[in-house]
């Protein structure tokens, strides 16, 4: 059950390291994939136009693809890798041994994808135009390629799907929310790459007003998708699992306001892309482009939040919570015990830890994964106040009050360590008024 | 060892040598870019100083604008084996980077920072450097090169603390580094080893270079690289012998028995290593004998393969009083394996006609004029 040693990370907790990293990751990986969509296309037009500002313009952009994709998307990538295994292991070992090959295809892709970028990149000129712009297809086709595999695998995360049942890899594969996440990041890959692409023309002075108009005009057709976000949206959530709807129909007020955020902001900036820039074929500056941008981060940003956050309490959905104890081990880990299953946690520890020391050890085992003691979602903050009773009566329900926590296991003894641990937690706050402060106010500004 | 984590009770969803098999090819061309990498950013720092001497120069710019590419290559190539050593042994080195925790995902920090500090150096304004003062960009190299070298040390203890079930509890509730310095005799050797052969390799690739197409001196290029590969060869062999002498005696015994799979891997990688030794030699001689260069990267190839696989062999010693991969229940994907494999093969086409137009594109016009770039 808790095989594997902990890594953790003071205040922060281990689990905002991986979401900051998937984050940043998310959006260049983003960034790249549309960014291949444009060149390939903006090519194409420019080569039959012969539009040579435009083609001016995708040399540029080709090298900023270069440096933001290829150095920090690729390293950014195997940092997602790393995090996830240091800080929920067993998930990815489980992950790693239903999708290795999965992960095996999506690597051809992404390793077409550098080679045929670095090629690009480096071709300008030297080979034949014809040449060049088979080049940019495959680059646009391998980088999609690896967007729409690895979406099976996220998406399987959320909604397993079939694969709960039948254990068939495909199942897990093609699970009901794979093609509708293979469409938002697609919505939101384009976006990102445009609005980039606006940005970037703007950095040049070497491109007239007139020539900055065009190529922005150009770059817009791959923003309006994004007015299909709602639809999108809305076939995704239709395949999410029924508890993580009621958190976004208001189970959870951050992943409704985030969830709505996300689409509305999307929507609007691509009603604003057709009408303002396509059809009236209006010009933006530099600074309205990177509010432009940065509305489309956040909105990216966001989703992957809400992504992340229905998820609860599970790692991968019905099968692992997240707190690395498996669905099917909560009887097991009842009758003999956390501790007992926790190997790495006895390290150091007497063969009868008294209750502080093994209210400790459940803590860490089994609540610090989401609530980091002193820091982000600190449990001694959220229990203030309550009585031992209530307290106790409260653990034991974990699961059926508040649903998106998985159930607190273990003995009777290990359960009432946790309530005299977390109580001695209550005490030591009392004697530090500070703490205490900022939660009443917490409190009283919610109220 | 109860600190051992079972074998993820999923099984391997494909054979085992299928597995390993992927695992040692993809990590033979992962080691292959990398020698250049951690090799070349040394040898760069050297050829900075002479860059008054023209082919030094030449030589210099040549194997800085080969190095994000290898780099990334690097990158590339070491993900599919990060892919296949967490299937086969995943118990062992998760644990290993859990361990490690910060210093093990601090490690991309350093390749992210040395990645882009190479484009600085690259970085031109007409054809001059941008950045051209030759004692910051000396601090460049030096950061560069140190940041590359840090992070083999940190492959080393990975590996190192994957083989040592023994070492995990002091490692993780003691000290990291005390232990991995106190108790193991491996980190040293190992990590030597592995920084040396980089050198060598290295080498061969600068011998590529330095003859390529346009070449101001190819011999002295070439020469300077053999020089490299033929100095670490040598260094090699005292650094093999001194590993070797820092495995278990029992496991030492072993190796020196041909009749086992451990001293045939290790009879084999032997073999390679001495014709590579003697054409390395030859070339010190004739490093533009474009044969000679073939043979010598063929068999520097094949040495790095002897080399990977012969340690996966060592690391299956190593572990296997607590575990051997024929414990591994398999429930093979035939369907995935069979798209990855259509897919590979056609990864590998593409990536070939790729090579091909490249090829011929750089061989027509060495400038690039601007009216030709459309
Ligand atoms: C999957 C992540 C997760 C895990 C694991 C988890 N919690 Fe929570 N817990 C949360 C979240 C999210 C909240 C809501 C915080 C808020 O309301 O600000 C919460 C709230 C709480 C609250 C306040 C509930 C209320 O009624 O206000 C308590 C008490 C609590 N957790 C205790 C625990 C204990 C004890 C454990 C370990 C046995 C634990 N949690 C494990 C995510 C988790």
């Amino acid at each position: 059950m808790w095989e594997y040693p902990t890594w953790e990370v003071p205040g922060l907790g281990s689990g905002m390291v991986i979401g900051l990293i998937a984050t940043v990751h998310v959006l260049v990986a983003h960034f790249s994939v549309g960014a291949g969509v444009i060149l390939a296309i903006g090519e194409t037009t420019a080569r039959r136009n012969k539009d040579l500002s435009l083609l001016a313009f995708l040399k540029i952009f080709s090298k900023w693809l270069l440096l933001i994709g290829f150095v920090f998307g690729a390293v950014s990538g195997v940092a997602i890798w790393f995090s996830i295994s240091l800080a929920a292991t067993r998930a990815t070992s489980m992950l790693i041994h239903t999708f290795v090959w999965f992960w095996a295809i999506e690597w051809v892709f992404f390793l077409v994808e550098i080679v045929a970028g670095y090629a690009y990149y480096s071709s300008w000129g030297r080979v034949p135009a014809r040449h060049h712009l088979v080049l940019a297809w495959i680059y646009a086709s391998a980088a999609w390629m690896s967007l729409f595999v690895i979406s099976g695998i996220l998406s399987f995360m959320l909604s397993p799907g079939k694969w709960l049942e039948t254990g068939n890899v495909w199942d897990g594969f093609l699970n009901p929310t794979f093609l509708p996440t293979v469409f938002l990041r697609t919505l939101s890959s384009l976006g990102l790459a445009s609005l980039s692409a606006m940005v970037i023309v703007n950095l040049y002075s070497k491109f007239s007003r007139d020539e900055r108009t065009r190529i922005i005009n150009f770059a817009a057709q791959f923003l309006w998708p994004l007015v299909l976000m709602l639809p999108v949206a809305y076939w995704y959530f239709e395949g999410i699992p029924s508890f993580a709807k009621t958190l976004i129909q208001g189970g959870a007020a951050a992943m409704t306001l985030f969830f709505l955020f996300g689409i509305a902001a999307s929507t609007l900036v691509g009603v604003y892309a057709y009408f303002g820039l396509i059809r009236a074929k209006r010009y933006i500056n530099l600074e309205t482009a990177l509010l432009l941008l940065s509305i489309a981060v956040i909105a990216t940003v966001s989703m992957e939040f809400v992504r992340e956050g229905i998820r609860k309490p599970y790692i991968i959905y019905d099968r692992l919570y997240a707190n690395n104890l498996a669905v099917d081990e909560v009887e097991r880990a009842n009758s003999e015990g956390v501790l007992a299953s926790a190997p790495w946690k006895r390290i150091g520890l007497p063969e009868h830890p008294d209750p502080h020391l093994l209210g400790e050890k459940m803590y860490e085992i089994q609540c610090s994964g989401c609530h980091v003691m002193n820091g982000f979602n600190d449990v001694g903050l959220l229990i203030d106040g309550w009585p031992k009773e209530m307290l106790a009566y409260n653990l034991d329900r974990l699961h059926q009050l508040k649903p998106f926590m998985p159930p607190l296991v273990g003995t009777e003894e290990e359960r009432r360590a946790l309530v005299i641990y977390l109580m001695n937690l209550q005490d030591n706050e009392g004697a530090n008024p500070d703490r205490k402060e900022v939660a009443r106010d917490g409190i009283d500004s919610q109220s | 060892m109860e600190l051992i984590p079972n074998p993820d009770s999923l099984g391997l969803p494909g054979p085992v040598w299928f597995l390993l098999l992927l695992h040692e090819t993809t990590q033979t061309i992962h080691f292959v870019f990398m020698n250049f990498v951690l090799g070349g950013s040394w040898f760069l720092l050297w050829l900075h100083f002479g860059r008054k001497v023209d082919w030094k120069e030449q030589l210099y710019q040549r194997c800085l604008s080969v190095m994000p590419i290898a780099l990334s290559m690097t990158i590339t190539f070491g993900i599919a084996p990060l892919l296949f050593v967490q299937t086969l042994y995943g118990q062992f080195f998760y644990t290993a980077n859990v361990i490690m925790g910060g210093f093990w995902l601090g490690l991309l920090a350093i390749l992210v920072v040395a990645f882009y500090l190479v484009y600085v150096l690259k970085a031109k304004r007409g054809s001059d450097d941008r950045y051209s003062s030759p004692s910051i960009r000396f601090v460049l190299h030096l950061v560069i090169a140190l940041g590359f070298t840090i992070i083999a040390f940190l492959h080393t203890a990975n590996g190192v603390l994957t083989v040592s079930p023994h070492l995990w509890e002091s490692a993780y509730s003691d000290s990291l580094w005390g232990t991995l310095f106190g108790k193991s005799d491996l980190l040293v050797p190992r990590f030597l080893h592995n920084l040396v052969g980089a050198l060598g390799i290295a080498g061969i690739w600068i011998v590529w270079i330095g003859n390529y197409r346009g070449s101001l001196n190819p011999s002295e290029q070439a020469r300077s690289g053999v020089l490299l590969s033929a100095g670490a060869t040598m260094l090699q062999m005292v650094l093999g012998f001194w590993y070797l002498s820092a495995l278990p005696s029992e496991m030492v015994k072993t190796i020196m028995r041909v009749d086992s799979s451990l001293g045939w891997h290790f009879a084999g990688s032997i073999a390679v290593a001495i014709p590579f030794v003697v054409c390395v030699i030859a070339l010190t001689a004739v490093p533009c004998h474009r044969g000679l260069r073939w043979l010598t990267s063929t068999i520097g190839s094949l040495l790095v393969f002897g080399m990977v696989t012969f340690s996966g062999k060592v690391r299956e010693a190593l572990l296997v009083e607590h575990f051997d991969l024929s414990q591994w229940t398999v429930n093979t994907q035939s369907g995935p394996i069979l798209v990855f494999l259509t897919l590979f093969s056609l990864g590998l086409v593409c990536i070939g006609w790729i090579a091909w137009i490249l090829w011929n594109g750089f061989a027509e016009s060495s400038e690039v004029t601007e009216e030709s770039l459309y």
